[in-house]
């Protein structure tokens, strides 16, 4: 019998010192902002939108931290952003209006747009003053994204776009939506023929968005429809027919993060400040085992984050991270509600944010890549398929 | 990985390997003890490793000793090799000189039980506040048993006590629950590597229906599931250790805390690892045919061991709860930045 193979890669990693010394810069910046009454932790956490919260993060240098300075960035590495990102999540900050940029549009500009894009979105986006969101999914089109129907047709000095995005968050406040559209009709190649165009949601005609309440009651999805929506030449992002590589590039980053776990962080949270240590054993070791995975899903992430930062792309250990924590999340409320029935919890702040988690649970392992798509992911990283 | 790790681990992959042969196997479940295969790891240094090399050791660092028992669990070593190495070294910390052969190791984490009870030269007591000692096997009234993979072990009402000269107080280094919790979370570690690969190959090459079981989704999902699961064992594992070797003074509370998690962690993930092992492997994979069963019987015997899940969740749920609300983030980020709070 010889050593076993190793089939994934997840090196232990620990955050260099750089990275470190930022968290209490952080801790500061949202100790003052919320004294200063700028933001409350409502329980949203960072789905929350605050723009004034986003424009002080951004004169503090905490979004786009790894863009060039030419571009507004403060070149920093992307274990010191992952300690930021953290931070915030852990305080329940609500990020929203920044964090689909500072994730995901903004480095894939930097990575695919023209020079005249970078310079016109990415130092606005790290001032915290323009907001974007994502355009993926269609109501015919959600795990499988490549199957997307939305249409941009070549017209006079640009592009003609024709079809329907959903599920886009906050389309009805943000500025601009990158939308994933085919330039080519569809042919036996799944994949070939799609583009990422940038659309101006404010100024633009044949827009319509259409609102839609989720579940917990609340207004951040939308349905966009575009009839014969104008985007012009310097709005394509990248060239044309690159979209669903550019798309999936970034899943890495959009998957391994710390949302994924620490969503529903403050919940945990309230639920420690609500016992104290004469909890009973049972009590305790729940809150133990919540901890405890908490504990050992971050070293997974952190080492996914320094893999990224050494330049590699760990996608399937991303979603392997997404899946586990997704997973977590949704099982916090369940135990939360045992101990807190179990212990006699009477502590309105514990029983408040877990009536506010219970609902939200259900999007955690559907956002982001379904757990099925995400186990497929592992799958064929195992040579299984 | 450095030279010396390289080194350490191509000398233990051999050991290993040559204990890991059927007819060895066969006589642990006799009872009888593999002593060739110990006496070749005492010979090449492995006990003693963890001391310094004026004591005549080989003065590695406590990350290259993990990695050695996590390769002790990818192959099932039915020795009680990490605990006589580490029993070594507590004792040489504090000053004493350790009985000849191996050792039994008695740590806070409510450890009961000891491998190979008749083969042991001592038993090292590091239970308590402070101090360590060691008994002679021989003086303690052993009650003979097995462990769920069919290796002796031995359980006792009382200790004696220890003789004079036979104990001091404790040296510098982490305590032995810390040290054994992260031993023992490398070995599941190791082993649960193995049953992920056992389990890859096996569904890549069994065939039912016209194709391999792993062209079925439903398969797909289960082998994800444990990879998962292998993977965040695997990386916990070595975070704690790098928790361990970091320690110095202050940093006590996150060795402590990471070990804590990381054990807690390990033994909880060994029934879902097994569960799902046993379920793809079909009827083969329980029989004694099939070399699955060394790996899973050492989960279900190492999730009990040095402190099960229960006792590791309730001791992070202790310190958890002692951090109170505000000083739980700090103290999951570790001591560095728990240093910022204060």
């Amino acid at each position: 019998m010889k050593a076993p193979t190793v089939h994934l890669r997840f090196s232990p990693a620990a955050l260099p010192e750089a990275a470190e010394s930022l968290r209490s810069k952080v801790r500061e910046l949202l100790e003052e902002t919320r004294a200063g009454g700028v933001w409350l932790a409502d329980g949203l956490s960072w789905w929350g939108r605050n723009p004034a919260l986003s424009r002080a993060l951004g004169a503090a240098g905490f979004i786009g931290m790894t863009w060039p300075r030419q571009y507004g960035g403060s070149e920093r590495s992307y274990l010191e952003r992952y300690v930021v990102t953290e931070e915030l999540l852990a305080a329940c900050a609500p990020t929203a209006f920044h964090w689909f940029a500072d994730r995901q549009i903004g480095p894939s500009i930097l990575r695919y747009g023209t020079e005249e894009q970078k310079q016109r979105f990415l130092p606005p986006i790290a001032r915290g003053e323009l907001s974007f969101a994502v355009g993926m999914s269609e109501p015919d089109s959600g795990s499988d994204l490549a199957s997307i129907r939305t249409r941009a047709e070549r017209t006079d000095g640009g592009w003609r776009l024709n079809g329907s995005k959903i599920w886009t968050s906050y389309a009805h406040e943000a500025e601009y939506c990158v939308a994933l559209v085919r330039t080519e009709p569809k042919s036996d190649k799944r994949h070939a023929g799609m583009s990422q165009v940038i659309v101006d949601l404010k100024n633009s005609d044949g827009i319509t968005v259409r609102p839609i309440i989720d579940l917990p009651g609340r207004h951040d999805f939308n349905e966009v429809f575009f009839e014969d929506a104008f985007v012009p030449d310097d709005c394509l992002l990248g060239n044309p027919g690159d979209g669903w590589a550019q798309v999936t590039s970034e899943l890495a980053y959009e998957r391994s993060g710390s949302e994924r776990f620490l969503t529903n962080f403050h919940l945990l949270r309230a639920l420690v400040d609500a016992l104290d240590w004469s909890a009973s054993p049972g009590a305790q070791r729940e809150v133990g085992r919540l901890v405890s995975r908490l504990w050992a899903l971050r070293a997974a992430s952190v080492s996914v984050a320094a893999a990224l930062q050494a330049g590699e792309t760990p996608n399937v250990e991303s979603a392997l991270v997404k899946d586990l924590g997704t997973n977590f999340q949704q099982e916090v409320p369940e135990i939360v509600r045992r101990v807190v029935a179990d212990e006699g919890v009477a502590d309105e702040v514990v029983l408040d944010i877990l009536r506010q988690v219970v609902l939200a649970a259900p999007s955690y392992t559907i956002q982001g890549g379904a757990t099925e798509i995400l186990r497929g992911i592992v799958a064929r990283g195992l040579r299984l398929r | 990985m450095s030279e010396m790790r390289q080194l350490l681990l191509d000398t233990a992959v051999r050991l290993f390997e040559a204990a890991s042969e059927d007819e060895v196997f066969e006589a642990v479940e006799e009872g009888c003890f593999p002593e060739s295969h110990w006496r070749a790891i005492e010979d090449n240094g492995l006990v003693d490793m963890l001391l310094p090399e004026e004591a005549a050791g080989a003065g590695v660092d406590f990350g290259d000793a993990m990695a050695v028992a996590r390769t002790a669990g990818a192959f099932a070593l039915p020795l009680p090799l990490v605990e006589t190495m580490i029993g070594r070294w507590l004792l040489a910390d504090a000053g004493l000189s350790a009985p000849p052969g191996p050792l039994g190791l008695v740590t806070g984490a409510g450890v009961s039980e000891v491998l190979w009870p008749a083969e042991l030269g001592g038993l090292v007591i590091a239970d308590g506040e402070g101090a360590v000692g060691w008994v002679a096997a021989g003086e303690v009234d052993f009650d003979s048993s097995t462990n769920s993979a069919g290796e002796p072990v031995g359980r006792w009402s009382a200790l004696p006590p220890i003789p004079p000269g036979q104990s001091s107080s404790l040296g510098s280094g982490p305590p032995a629950s810390v040290q054994m919790g992260a031993a023992r979370s490398a070995m599941i570690a190791g082993a649960t590597e193995r049953i992920l690969d056992l389990t890859i190959e096996h569904v890549q090459g069994r065939v039912q229906f016209g194709r391999p079981l792993a062209r079925f989704q439903a398969v797909q999902q289960l082998v994800a599931i444990m990879a998962s699961h292998a993977a965040v064992v695997g990386v916990a594992s070595d975070t704690a250790v790098l928790a361990v070797e970091s320690t110095h003074g202050e940093g006590d509370r996150n060795a402590a805390f990471a070990v804590a998690c990381a054990k807690a962690r390990a033994s909880e993930a060994c029934y879902e690892v097994t569960r799902i092992a046993h379920q793809l492997h079909g009827a083969i994979g329980y029989t004694r045919e099939h070399d699955l069963h060394r790996f899973t019987r050492r989960l279900w015997a190492w999730r009990d061991a040095d402190g099960d899940e229960g006792y590791w969740q309730q001791r992070v749920g202790e310190m958890a709860l002692r951090s109170g609300g505000a000083g739980l983030w700090p103290l999951l980020v570790g001591a560095r930045s728990a240093g910022l709070e204060r």
